[in-house]
């Protein structure tokens, strides 16, 4: 076979010269503009919603929630309406839908309504939500506990108790494409909904919910997403009903894609999460016992907040700890619903953990490698869950990596007599800092057996082959992966590979494309499909070299070749999701990395100069496009630690887009060096594991270690602005 | 109103409201799609165009003051011959991954390369600040400026004129 290069993504070529249809590329002709109006409070019951009688309402379509039967998004609650019926929850939440033929229409319209409001009062804060969660259950969508030993004995056996609390703020995914949907209503009785959306099947259980008992039959068809980051996980429900309302009642295509400010105000981020965590710790440094309280802001709607809250529990440090209890809380609170965004509750709980080993150090005098030595994970070590990790545990080698090719150890002393006896004069610190990071690849729990993914592949006439799966491409390069896998089988250029649309008339449900799980769950389906049709064509033979000749015979004899496989984990995988233990992932990724910084004593503007990171992901499918994803989940990561700096006034999301939600830009990227440790996954795809969240979840804490280096102050706060850094030197 | 412009060196009139943007008559009156909308306030440069040469967020320029004015797009840089050249750089460098950004950068890297006179020892810094109007959320940047580096490497002739 001819060499060719085979980590191009094949999607790059079109995407230079712009010719990619994103979902407002479509040109889907007669649409309506769709619109949607939204309350103004918190907290509040509608009253009255008043249309003027003196517009002309004759060209308008408009939904409100007395239209709609089945007023809920399908989601893991059905908590959530797609319009605000009688109480609103939080400012921005949907109340009136409007379509009309363009913008000038649909804003005349919107200027004619008036919505009159009793204002009831509000829970905003984590203070007044974990208050008022003591007398009110209802509101908390879940608690949940992970527990073993018993923290109480090893109190009595610690030398120290160390205690403290930290925070992390909102992030916002900022995608670069703004969320949007079209539906395209076709004979009365069938919608299509294109659109942004990362998990097609989502959105079509979802429809399926909203036009129950009806003749509706709906299919979703998934663009090539601007970027997506869980932001597009489950919102794209909501939206899609939205849009497939208006179109149904219209009978025309509606479309609605958001403006940057409707979408940075109203759209799902990151949990805002706090961690009060209680330490016993023996005199070498150990730690004997730990007791965490980690809660996170799930906004009014429970959307995904449980499972984002059970990985957080569940990814609490690298390290052994034999008697361990973390109780987790998802509030709810009359504020923004939060959802998924890469990493998804990891990142709190791995700044928790980290910043805990930071404390331990600052108290015990110890250095943080010091500490992180003592108690991290050792191969055969069982996690707080029972799970043993003896099988592809990367974090040792990880950790060897990162420290050789940092000098992190001279550093750190160096970085430390440079403060004291240079940095007035110089006008800054500088710093250095470390973190250990894992993620669990796939969904947490029982919940890939209980999914049954199902993956296909076809056969063609001219021997062909083509990947059927509803995992979507959001820029991690998943058809580029795909590609790479049946190419690698088979020997084949990508010229003989064809990728389905992410269609749900045309694809078996593969799962959503979450969690880490395409590559190393569904990528798994894909290289069984291989040898599945591999053993039809050549009957158990090894010769690939003439595969595509016997593959068009094979189609002229028998006809059309489809095969599936469904997804299974390894028979010893068995999770107790009442108890919170066993096997809570299949397998875990990890990182080790190490972050230099240099803090201005005039402005305290923080730069990260210089970022070191190891990581376990098993085999690359990609080598250069897993360095892509590093890269860009470490600048990400700088962004989360530093300056994307979002919060809420009175419930109201201040910041308007990114002038004043600060994106990391070109001039933030620090010279970054990765290495891939390839500690093969014996069930993974040619050994792959899970990698896009990895790649950002150790970033923040390292940057807040390095921090620690120059300040010599505990960091308790993410993003660590200006000002934050300027009051924690000033205490 | 009617406003005549030359679009990708070709006379062109839209009958628009003239305080509408060059953004939006590009895309939505003369279905010229490769240029992307991302923010519509001048702060993520995904709709970078030229505008007499020089470039600009298209989403800020009123179009009624692009009259008798020259526009050039992707559309347009694509069809020239060191096109392919940008294109393949930032195929081979992995520089793309949602792409939503990526013809804006290439946009901006067009106008870097024609501008610069010594193409010799440039560093990552004076690539950055060339590129330093448009974001990006996926790839971190580096295989853009990576990119950039091999395109530097390679001498390419882009004329006065753009297209």
């Amino acid at each position: 076979m001819k060499k060719f290069n085979k980590e191009k993504r094949v999607d790059a070529h079109k995407k230079i010269a712009g010719e990619e249809k994103y979902v407002s590329d479509l040109n889907v002709s007669d649409k309506l503009i769709g619109a949607t109006i939204r309350s103004e409070y918190a907290h509040a019951k509608i009253e009255e919603i008043i249309f003027a009688q003196d517009f002309d309402w004759d060209d308008i379509v408009i939904m409100i929630a007395a239209d709609i039967k089945n007023n809920y998004v399908a989601m893991i609650e059905k908590d959530m309406p797609f319009l605000a019926k009688s109480i609103v929850n939080y400012i921005g939440e949907p109340i009136v839908l409007l379509a009309a033929k363009n913008r000038k229409k649909l804003d005349e319209a919107i200027n004619n309504i008036e919505i009159k409001y009793e204002t009831l009062e509000p829970v905003l804060t984590f203070d007044e939500a974990l208050s008022a969660a003591e007398n009110k259950d209802d509101l908390i969508f879940k608690q949940m506990q992970v527990k073993r030993g018993n923290f109480s004995t090893a109190v009595k056996r610690a030398n120290f108790i160390i205690e403290d609390m930290v925070e992390t703020s909102y992030q916002e995914q900022a995608y670069m494409e703004p969320q949007g949907v079209i539906a395209i209503p076709k004979n009365n009785d069938k919608i299509e909904i294109r659109g942004s959306i990362q998990c097609p099947y989502y959105v079509q259980n979802a429809m399926d919910q909203l036009f129950a008992d009806t003749d509706i039959k709906i299919n979703v068809n998934a663009n090539p997403l601007g970027g997506s980051f869980g932001g597009k996980e489950d919102f794209p429900s909501l939206i899609s009903g939205h849009a497939a309302l208006l179109a149904h009642k219209a009978q025309k295509p509606v479309e609605i894609i958001y403006d940057r400010k409707e979408d940075i105000k109203t759209t799902p981020k990151r949990h805002p999460s706090r961690s009060e965590f209680r330490v016993a710790v023996n005199e070498e440094g150990r730690i004997i016992g730990l007791e965490v309280k980690l809660s996170i802001n799930g906004g009014a709607y429970c959307t995904l907040s449980p499972v984002v809250l059970e990985r957080a529990v569940l990814t609490f440090g690298c390290y052994f700890i034999e008697n361990i209890c973390i109780d987790g809380y998802a509030l709810k609170t009359n504020t923004v619903p939060n959802a998924a965004f890469r990493g998804f509750g990891g990142p709190q709980a791995l700044f928790a953990a980290e910043m805990m080993i930071e404390k331990i150090a600052m108290e015990l005098n110890l250095t943080p490698l010091e500490v992180r030595q003592i108690n991290m994970l050792k191969f055969g070590d069982k996690l707080e869950t029972g799970q043993p990790v003896n099988y592809s545990f990367g974090l040792p080698e990880c950790l060897q990596n990162v420290l050789h090719k940092s000098n992190y150890i001279k550093k750190y002393k160096e970085f430390k007599k440079f403060n004291i006896e240079n940095s007035a004069e110089a006008g800054y610190l500088k710093g250095i800092g470390m973190s250990l990071a894992r993620h669990g690849g796939g969904f947490t729990g029982s919940g890939e057996n209980y999914m049954d993914t199902v993956a296909a592949m076809e056969l063609l006439q001219n021997g062909k082959l083509k990947i059927i799966t509803a995992q979507t491409e959001m820029g991690q390069g998943v058809d580029t992966a795909y590609k790479k896998i049946v190419s690698d089988f088979f020997e084949l250029p990508y010229s003989q590979i064809l990728i389905e649309n992410k269609d749900t008339s045309k694809v078996p449900n593969s799962g959503p494309t979450v969690a880490s799980r395409s590559t190393m769950v569904v990528g798994k389906l894909i290289v069984d499909n291989c040898e599945k049709i591999k053993n039809k064509v050549l009957e158990e033979q090894d010769d690939l070299s003439e595969f595509t000749k016997k593959a068009v015979d094979y189609y002229k004899t028998n006809g059309k070749l489809k095969v599936e496989s469904t997804y299974k984990h390894p028979d010893f995988v068995k999770y107790n999701e009442k108890e919170l233990t066993g096997y809570a992932y299949p397998v875990f990724s990890w990182s080790a990395n190490v972050a230099e910084i240099m803090l201005n004593l005039t402005t305290y503007e923080i730069e990260v100069t210089k970022y070191f990171t190891s990581q376990d992901i098993g085999r690359a499918i990609n080598p250069q496009q897993a360095v892509a994803q590093i890269e860009g989940g470490t600048v990400q990561g700088i962004g989360y630690a530093l300056f994307e700096n979002m919060y809420t006034q009175k419930g109201q999301i201040v910041n308007n887009g990114f002038i004043d939600y600060i994106i990391p830009s070109i001039m933030d990227v620090p010279e970054i060096e990765a290495d891939i440790v390839e500690e093969s996954y014996f069930y993974g795809p040619y050994g792959a594991k899970g990698m896009g969240e990895l790649v950002l979840v150790g970033v923040a804490p390292a940057i807040a270690s390095a921090l620690i280096n120059a300040t010599n102050k505990l960091t308790r706060k993410i993003p660590s602005t200006p000002e934050y850094i300027f009051k924690l030197l000033e205490e | 109103m009617n406003i005549t412009f030359n679009l990708n060196n070709k006379e062109t009139t839209v009958k628009v409201d003239p305080r509408q943007t060059l953004l939006q008559t590009l895309r939505e009156d003369l279905q010229m799609l490769g240029t992307k909308k991302g923010c519509g306030k001048g702060e993520c440069g995904a709709c970078t165009v030229f505008l007499d040469n020089k470039i600009v967020n298209s989403c800020l320029i009123p179009i009624k003051q692009v009259e008798n004015r020259k526009v050039i797009t992707i559309e347009g840089v694509k069809r020239t011959k060191y096109f392919s050249k940008i294109q393949k750089a930032y195929e081979d460098s992995g520089a793309v991954q949602c792409g939503f950004c990526i013809p804006g950068f290439v946009m901006a890297t067009v106008d870097f390369l024609k501008n610069i006179t010594d193409k010799c020892d440039i560093s990552d810094e004076e690539i950055k600040i060339a590129l330093s109007g448009n974001l990006c959320r996926c790839t971190g940047y580096i295989k853009i400026i990576n990119a950039v580096h091999t395109l530097l490497a390679q001498d390419l002739e882009i004329p006065e004129e753009i297209i």
